[in-house]
């Protein structure tokens, strides 16, 4: 008896170490201290429908930069700076989509817009045209939902490039899904639903959906880290193949991963933090390329 | 190291019974011993993905040898969705509880997307009156169904996934009835990925020799990995037993 007692305290203890961790918030593995996506969901097409979405005026042939888990703390911020200089030297270069766990500590939001602006020396948009990002897990800890959105606004939205000679000529769709707690919820599908069958009919050379959470598991990829719920994984991936997504990009693994199921491409991207590796997606007439960047 | 302690811990168990029992609760559907059974049970299930749903199921319990049995059960849901499984069991039985390893075939059609997904696990278990913990892995394909679209021939492959349950029961297993909390990551209609745990109550009442009824609660949370768990699914389901 005295054991139990024993693997009990021990056990108890150690939950009451790890809720002291100022990087991972513990507690959040019985509710989660952001509002879940539903709210979430709903704040952010408020957010849309007053304020619009973005069309960026592009080549026809041209560079995105792509990386994710970044999980910047107050130390170790350099391969996010090589990685926004490379965005920079690259005169392809259009904008940057980050697949979300930009922190690691919390509270950290302003040092990540301070890099950003300090190594692109641009004006970001009240839009955030040159940068778009997915929200991750990490980025939702201890509540801070409240500073992504004064920063971001939303973290469900979508956006369009279309071409810089001919204003009129549609390029590619781009929408961004919210799941950093491992589901979308039902009003986001429903949502992402609307809009493929709306968009996948306006001639879009190219839809490429991004978010934070990778659809498939696998023995490579990280054992305890979460996915969707089986049911989502259908509903999503049988919503992907039916509206011709070209490409799903996602992060959260920490590993790199590539599957071709039903006719899309799902890449999940190695985490930035490890080794300051990136993606680069080529995008032409004839097709997304990607390559894995390695910043080393 | 961890292996030599595992069969260390096993053997401590074996070594302290004082008296043979053959627990049967939960998923061998059996009264005390293993006899051939059918169950049949129908549940409301609600999650964010396809909302609110109905599920029905019928389970078969087959011992056909004192050391091997067979379960095998169909689902069916309101929602397009068809399941089928079939679990080989070889068992053992010890002075207290009962080592058994499961082989689960699980095949599920997903008609509303237009997909199947196929589950191969192997598992060990040990059972005892208040206990059972079952642990193993589990692999599963999946893929388009080729009347959608032929050219999608790319199967997609999980090959490693943790299978696990941890039951745990208010009462000895012999008890005309019983109460059991259990966390999983599969259920009698799918088998989740490993980080997708699934929580259930489960109270049984055995009317007589031949009939029983239960009922259970199971809570599905999303995002608990994540560290922003909240509420994904729920399901209630009842039904009842008969013990030929």
């Amino acid at each position: 008896m005295k054991r139990i007692y024993l693997v009990i305290i021990a056990f108890v203890s150690f939950l009451s170490a790890c809720s002291f961790s100022d990087t991972r918030d513990i507690a959040g593995m019985l509710d989660g201290a952001s509002p879940e996506v539903e709210t979430r969901f709903r704040q952010s097409i408020q957010w849309n429908e007053t304020h619009g979405c973005v069309s960026l005026k592009v080549p026809e042939s041209y560079h995105v930069f792509v990386c994710a888990d970044s999980h910047i703390n107050s130390a170790s911020t350099t391969y996010l700076q090589r990685f926004f200089r490379a965005y920079r030297s690259d005169t392809l270069s259009q904008f940057i989509l980050h697949l979300g766990d930009l922190l690691q500590e919390p509270r950290t939001y302003n040092r990540f817009m301070d890099l950003y602006r300090t190594t692109y020396h641009e004006t970001i948009t009240k839009n955030c045209d040159t940068l778009f990002i997915a929200i991750g897990n990490h980025d939702l800890f201890f509540g801070q939902w409240k500073e992504y959105r004064a920063l971001f606004h939303t973290s469900v939205y979508w956006f369009e490039t279309v071409s810089q000679t001919e204003p009129n000529k549609r390029l590619d769709l781009y929408i961004c899904l919210d799941s950093g707690e491992g589901s979308l919820g039902k009003g986001q599908i429903e949502w992402l639903e609307e809009l493929l069958a709306q968009k996948s009919k306006e001639g879009y050379r190219h839809i490429i959906v991004f978010t934070h959470t990778p659809v498939f598991y696998h023995e490579r990829l990280q054992g305890l880290s979460a996915n969707y719920p089986l049911e989502e994984t259908t509903a999503l991936t049988a919503l992907m193949t039916r509206y011709g997504v070209s490409l799903f990009m996602s992060g959260h693994e920490h590993l790199a991963d590539e599957s071709l199921y039903g006719g899309v491409k799902y890449l999940t991207l190695e985490a930035q933090k490890t080794a300051g590796n990136y993606c680069l997606l080529q995008v032409e007439n004839c097709g997304v390329t990607t390559s894995l960047i390695n910043a080393q | 190291m961890m292996r030599k302690t595992v069969i260390l811990i096993l053997l401590c168990c074996l070594s302290i019974g004082v008296q043979a029992i053959n627990p049967r609760d939960s998923l061998s559907a059996g009264f005390g011993k293993p006899c051939y059974t059918l169950k049949i049970g129908a549940a409301y299930a609600y999650n964010r993905s396809l909302e609110s749903m109905g599920n029905f199921h019928v389970q078969t319990l087959l011992p056909f040898h004192s050391n091997i049995e067979m379960i095998a059960g169909i689902g069916l849901s309101t929602a397009n969705i068809y399941s089928g499984r079939i679990v080989i069991r070889p068992k053992v039985d010890f002075r207290v509880g009962e080592l058994y390893w499961d082989a689960i075939f699980d095949y599920r059609s997903i008609v509303r997307d237009n997909q199947w997904n196929c589950a191969m696990a192997l598992a060990m278990g040990y059972r005892m009156d208040y206990l059972n913990l079952q642990i193993g892995w589990c692999g599963r394909v999946m893929n388009f169904y080729p009347t959608y679209d032929a050219t999608l021939s790319a199967c997609e492959w999980e090959k490693f996934n943790l299978l696990y349950r941890l039951e745990i029961y208010c009462r000895p297993q012999r008890c005309r009835w019983n109460l059991m909390f259990c966390a999983t990551d599969y259920d009698d209609f799918v088998i989740e990925r490993m980080a997708q745990p699934l929580f259930l109550v489960n109270g049984r009442y055995d009317i007589d020799n031949h009939w029983r009824v239960e009922a259970e609660a199971e809570m599905k949370p999303t995002g608990m990995m994540h560290m922003n768990a909240t509420f994904y699914g729920a399901m209630f389901k009842v039904g009842f037993s008969y013990q030929f």
